[in-house]
Order: structure tokens, then C-alpha cells, then sequence
């Protein structure tokens, strides 16, 4: 069991933020890295630029984990002193409940 | 109750804990309350809730119910965990490769 609800992964990479933000966001990029296993909707719920960016993360399809198929995946940036970047991603199952509509309805409306 | 709620019941420390104790022992509600400073009011709702997002299963022996672990409740979240564990760090080493391609 893990304290907090979330998976994190922090690291540095050898790259500017600038540069990271790109690979992150523009769509051939991104799909060159993530090679996405099964079906992944993902959307932009929050973005400020080489600073944080937040997907809603929407498996679908037979190799989804039923009932665990929302989640949200955040990518935090900074620069590092050697011109590189510290890196953190986390990913964290939606909580609230459909029925439960204000959080939702928020995501939805970003 | 949705899988995904899972999540918000564990937020709560008292029910961890009880999670924690059942999963050694099968036990009644009297004896799960031993240690804990709450109520018997209160320990009977936290294992209400348990119940209610199938996480630990009730047995009745004339007055007394007994309290166990139903491991297959906790399945969705660690499939979940376990997938993704995997999957992430071979995608950050993607990435890596990728800003090595990528132009400046």
C-alpha cells in the first residue's frame, strides 16, 4: 500500500525545460515516446508553459483496469543549475465519483 | 460504490490501520477497537465503509461478527499500481532518447 495515492517518478534530464516541454506536448513527439501500449485519450486539463502540465489520462479499450480507467498524469519541470532539467511525473488515479460532478465537470470543462 | 473510491477510502488513517490488523487476523469489531482511542459508534462506521467499497468481508457467528481482509477487493488498485510501475520507466527512458534526437 502506498502513503500517498499517486505513482511519482522524479529525475533530471539532460535537456532544458524549453526543450522537455516540447517533447511533452507536441503530439508526434509525444507519441514517440510514450508508445502507447493500448488506447490512451489524453487530454490538457492544466498548462503553464516549461513549468507544469497536467493530462486527464483515459484508458480504454480490453487492457484497461475496470473501474480504474480516469486517472490524471502531471509533469512538473524546472531548470537545473547545468542548463538540464528535474523532471517529476505523477500519476494519479480520479477519485471522485461520476455521480460527484463538481471536480469532474471541471476537468471536463478545461 | 466505484473501484476508483478506493483511493478516498484509505485516505483515512484509522481505516489503514484496521486494514493493516485484519490482514494478519481475523477478527471481531470488539477486538479490532482494542488500541484504538475512537468510539465503538465510530469504529462500526469505518467498517461500514470498508464494507461498503468490498474491502473487508463480514462473517456472523451468533451475536458476533467477524472481520476479515477480502483480498479481492484491494485487485483493480494494485493491477492498476502494478501497470503502471512498469510502464513509466521505460517510458522516461524514451524520452531521454528522444531529447538526445530531438533538434537543440
Amino acid at each position: 500500500m502506498t502513503d500517498s495515492d499517486a505513482l511519482v517518478f522524479e529525475c533530471t534530464l539532460d535537456a532544458p525545460p524549453e526543450k522537455v516541454w516540447r517533447a511533452l506536448t507536441m503530439p508526434e513527439y509525444l507519441q514517440r515516446w510514450l508508445k502507447p501500449s493500448q488506447e490512451i485519450d489524453m487530454a490538457v486539463v492544466t498548462a503553464e508553459e516549461n513549468v507544469s502540465l497536467t493530462y486527464r489520462w483515459r484508458e480504454a479499450g480490453q487492457a484497461a483496469v475496470v473501474g480504474m480507467e480516469d486517472s490524471l498524469v502531471t509533469f512538473e519541470l524546472g531548470p537545473t543549475t547545468d542548463g538540464g532539467t528535474w523532471f517529476r511525473l505523477t500519476h494519479a488515479p480520479l477519485v471522485v465519483p461520476v455521480a460527484a460532478n463538481s471536480n469532474q465537470a471541471i476537468m471536463l470543462a478545461a | 460504490m466505484s473501484d476508483t473510491d478506493i483511493f478516498k477510502v484509505l485516505a483515512d488513517p484509522t481505516r489503514r490501520a484496521v486494514l493493516e490488523r485484519l490482514a494478519s487476523a481475523e477478527l471481531t469489531a470488539t477486538e479490532l477497537r482494542e488500541g484504538f482511542a475512537i468510539s465503538q459508534p465510530a469504529m462500526s462506521q469505518h467498517i461500514a465503509v470498508l464494507r461498503g467499497a468490498g474491502l473487508i468481508s463480514e462473517r456472523r457467528e451468533g451475536r458476533f461478527a467477524h472481520y476479515r481482509v477480502a483480498p479481492e477487493g484491494m485487485a483493480p488498485l494494485h493491477k492498476w499500481l502494478a501497470k503502471y510501475r512498469a510502464f513509466w520507466p521505460s517510458r522516461i527512458d524514451n524520452l531521454r532518447d528522444l531529447l538526445k534526437e530531438m533538434d537543440q
